[in-house]
């Protein structure tokens, strides 16, 4: 036996029949309802008083839906989900519902011999080979190109875009939570060009995800392309995602604010002392110095002599021959011809140095090595290759001094922060316990990542994981403020906690499905473009057990005129 | 990187195991939200969860406690906890089981801690003869009684991973589902434990 761990060897294991004796869900379930009803567990349902103020809404709505049931069946119209999928196969693929509030593109202008790296307002970048375009001929485009680019981050940015979020696999359709979305073209004089073969934009998206609190590592995310002409989206590969901040928004309206303030703080403290230790690590062991490799004989570089004399470094074997390094740029052989007054050597290295000579006012640098002979250089080689192996050997012997301390710290910062972690869980389990309803803020902090792939083609690009359907499904029907039905429009449903945008036919008896444990937004855009919103209350206001709903959204009086207008409607209370 | 390239190049062939049987696919993940889902809506309803988990995690407990009583009731408290927590419980891209396995840890960990007793690591022939093997070392009774005083100084941690790898033969990408972390360090760490008991036993 060991002193920390009790280590057994081949211990007899358990039987099948010996466990699946010990199972017992009834007696489980028992004891979970008596420490519920004890008030220790969780609550099962919350009773929010808009429950009560929206009755009077429901019932009549109710018994609106109820009289539209029997219309319904009488003219034997076809089935909602029917109705739905018609409704969307007329509908363009990215159907843009205020065109006045579109993203706009950066533009970024690229010499096409030399691609280059550019810099998008978020901190994404990309990177652009040489020769990376085409024309529709397949002739590659010379000149410059203009690449246009644009990034969708949040709900609102994904609803104005038209784009759908919605995956088919083998029929069965999944949300897509995005984790950013890139759109990106080219063109030269106003003319669209293309990827040429075998090249490819490389992109490193910045955005931000929403993530657990009790995770420390993002979830996996895909990459997808749009495919517009067989309208779906087609994957592409793996998400390459890296964390680059533990915790980025914090809400001073947060019931939660404090610990998730408290967490952030911790974990940047963490990560600040693992960078000062891991820097001392490193400065206390001083790199070795590199030997510097002789320079072999070049009978085409332009060489000089010069007198012996104290400042003139010697060299065993370069009789005093200096060759003129080919890294001069611009040199001149004229001018070893001048009568010069002085010089003086700088030393580089074993077997480079700098010459300074100077007459008047005139100043002429040139970088210089000793001409070894045939024998000296093969003499210099075995002396420099012998530093270079001691070199290595006292780089690696660095490496090794510094991996297992290294490793420590590395360990450290990974026990510290699942600590402070394990603690905040501990601190807002006891506040939740109190209040069931900070669960919803408490669910989710948000990282800033950046998500790395290859555009091997211009479009749409969405770095995705896909959700499968919720399963509170309920009959919606939805009304305005003055009571007129709202149907054939395009409504739209976000849950806060997930990033992405639902959207599907307003009509009467609609099957909608929502996260109940989370906060949700519904709207619609009305024919003459205003947006009509429902109160997120009405969603709390759901009994469990409730098959039916009523939505009321409120219209705006006049037209979002951009962007910030619409954020400014659409927003969680 | 200080690794060792052989060592590196062994580990990665997945000793004796079919990674396939041991992870779970996107589709099944998807499959099992919906039961989630149904659980969270009414408790009942995690029964599936509970007939599918319980033995998996009745292993778990078990290989660290060697106490088929104990067991049994930290089994029973891992499934209670997951009840109360389920409605908290969101779809993050892993296995459900990855959850109750951190869950089964956090049980154990608090009971070692609370009774002041030695957690137990139970280790099979076949677990010494695979590691060994990963080492380069001839498996004989004089290097396993040294191994097994050189894994008693590992941090537990440390020791976790050495466990979920050769002493449970889980592929690395569920052992960092478990272990909250990415494969890649998983991997890397396990790497470097290696590395350093290669070193020790040398």
């Amino acid at each position: 036996m060991g002193k920390n761990y009790n280590i057994k060897i081949n211990p007899q294991q358990p039987s099948k029949e010996s466990i699946a004796k010990k199972m017992d869900f009834d007696a489980l379930l028992t004891k979970y309802e008596s420490e519920a009803a004890g008030g220790t567990g969780r609550k099962k349902a919350v009773v929010r008083p808009l429950r009560i103020r929206y009755l009077s809404y429901i019932g009549a709505a109710a018994a609106a839906l109820a009289l539209l049931v029997i219309a319904l069946n009488v003219f034997n119209r076809p089935k909602p989900a029917t109705l739905e999928a018609r409704y969307f196969a007329n509908r363009p693929f990215i159907d843009q519902p205020l065109e006045k509030a579109q993203a706009r593109f950066a533009s970024f202008r690229v010499d096409v011999n030399q691609g280059g790296v550019y810099e998008y307002e978020s901190g994404s970048r990309l990177v652009v080979p040489a020769a990376a375009f085409m024309d529709d001929y397949g002739k590659l485009v010379e000149g410059e190109v203009e690449i246009k680019y644009r990034e969708y981050h949040d709900f609102v940015d994904f609803f104005l875009s038209g784009i759908p979020m919605v995956y088919d696999s083998a029929n069965v359709k999944y949300t897509m939570e995005s984790a950013g979305m890139i759109e990106i073209y080219a063109e030269q004089d106003g003319r669209r060009v293309r990827m040429a073969p075998g090249k490819n934009i490389s992109v490193e998206m910045i955005s931000r995800i929403n993530v657990a609190p009790q995770m420390a590592v993002p979830p996996g995310y895909n990459v997808y392309k749009l495919d517009t002409a067989a309208r779906k989206w087609i994957y592409q590969g793996i998400d390459q995602m890296e964390v680059l901040e533990e915790f980025t928004e914090l809400d001073l309206q947060d019931p939660l604010y404090k610990p998730k303030k408290t967490l952030k703080d911790q974990l940047a403290q963490i990560e600040s002392n693992y960078k000062t230790q891991k820097a001392q690590l490193e400065n206390s062991i001083p790199m070795p110095a590199a030997p510097s490799r002789p320079i072999s004989p070049d009978s085409d570089l332009p060489t000089f002599e010069l007198a012996p004399a104290d400042n003139v470094p010697l060299t065993e074997g370069a009789d005093q021959i200096w060759y003129v390094s080919s890294q001069n740029t611009n040199f001149d052989p004229r001018s070893l011809n001048v009568e010069w007054e002085d010089y003086r050597f700088e030393r580089i290295n074993d077997h480079e140095y700098r010459i300074i000579f100077t007459k008047g006012d005139n100043v002429l640098n040139i970088l210089v090595h000793p001409a070894l002979t045939g024998e000296a250089f093969a003499k210099a080689m075995e002396t420099y290759e012998t530093a270079f192996a001691s070199y290595q050997q006292k780089l690696q012997e660095r490496e090794q001094a510094l991996s297992d301390r290294a490793e420590e710290l590395e360990d450290a910062l990974f026990n510290q922060k699942q600590a402070a972690r394990e603690a905040y869980m501990a601190s807002i389990e006891a506040l939740i316990e109190q209040d069931p309803d900070l669960q919803h803020t408490a669910d989710f902090i948000h990282k800033k990542v950046r998500n790395r792939f290859v555009a091997d083609g211009f479009g749409i690009w969405n770095c995705d994981r896909l959700l499968p359907p919720l399963m509170h499904e309920i009959t919606a029907n939805f009304i305005d403020q003055n009571g007129a039905s709202i149907e054939n429009r395009t409504a739209f449903l976000v849950d806060k906690t997930r990033n992405t945008v639902h959207r599907f036919l307003a009509q009467d008896g609609a099957k909608i499905r929502y996260n109940s444990y989370s906060e949700n937004l519904l709207w619609v855009v009305t024919k003459d473009n205003r947006l009509a919103v429902c109160d997120p209350a009405i969603f709390r206001a759901i009994d469990p057990d409730q098959e039916e709903v009523t939505f009321i959204l409120k219209e705006q009086t006049v037209p979002p005129i951009d962007e910030a207008a619409v954020r400014s409607v659409l927003r969680f209370n | 990187m200080f690794l060792n390239l052989q060592l590196t190049r062994n580990l990665a062939k997945n000793v004796g195991m079919d990674p396939s049987k041991r992870t779970v696919s996107a589709e099944s993940m998807q499959e099992e939200w919906k039961e989630i889902q149904a659980a969270q809506r009414e408790v009942a309803m995690f029964r599936p969860l509970y007939n599918r988990y319980f033995e998996p995690i009745f292993r778990f407990i078990y290989r660290r406690t060697a106490d088929e009583d104990l067991t049994a009731d930290l089994c029973s408290q891992v499934f209670l906890k997951a009840m109360q927590r389920i409605g908290s419980y969101t779809f993050q891209g892993v296995p459900f089981s990855a959850w109750l396995y951190r869950i089964a840890s956090n049980e154990i960990a608090q009971h070692f801690r609370a009774t002041k007793k030695n957690r137990v690591v139970s280790i099979e022939d076949e677990g010494f003869a695979d590691i060994m093997d990963e080492m380069h070392e001839e498996d004989n009774e004089a290097l396993r009684q040294l191994l097994i005083e050189k894994l008693d100084e590992l941090k537990d941690t440390d020791l976790q991973l050495i466990e979920l790898r050769f002493f449970e033969h889980r592929p690395f990408k569920e052992i960092a589902e478990i272990l909250d972390m990415t494969e890649s360090n998983a991997k890397v760490k396990t790497y470097r434990i290696l590395e350093r008991l290669k070193k020790r036993l040398s």
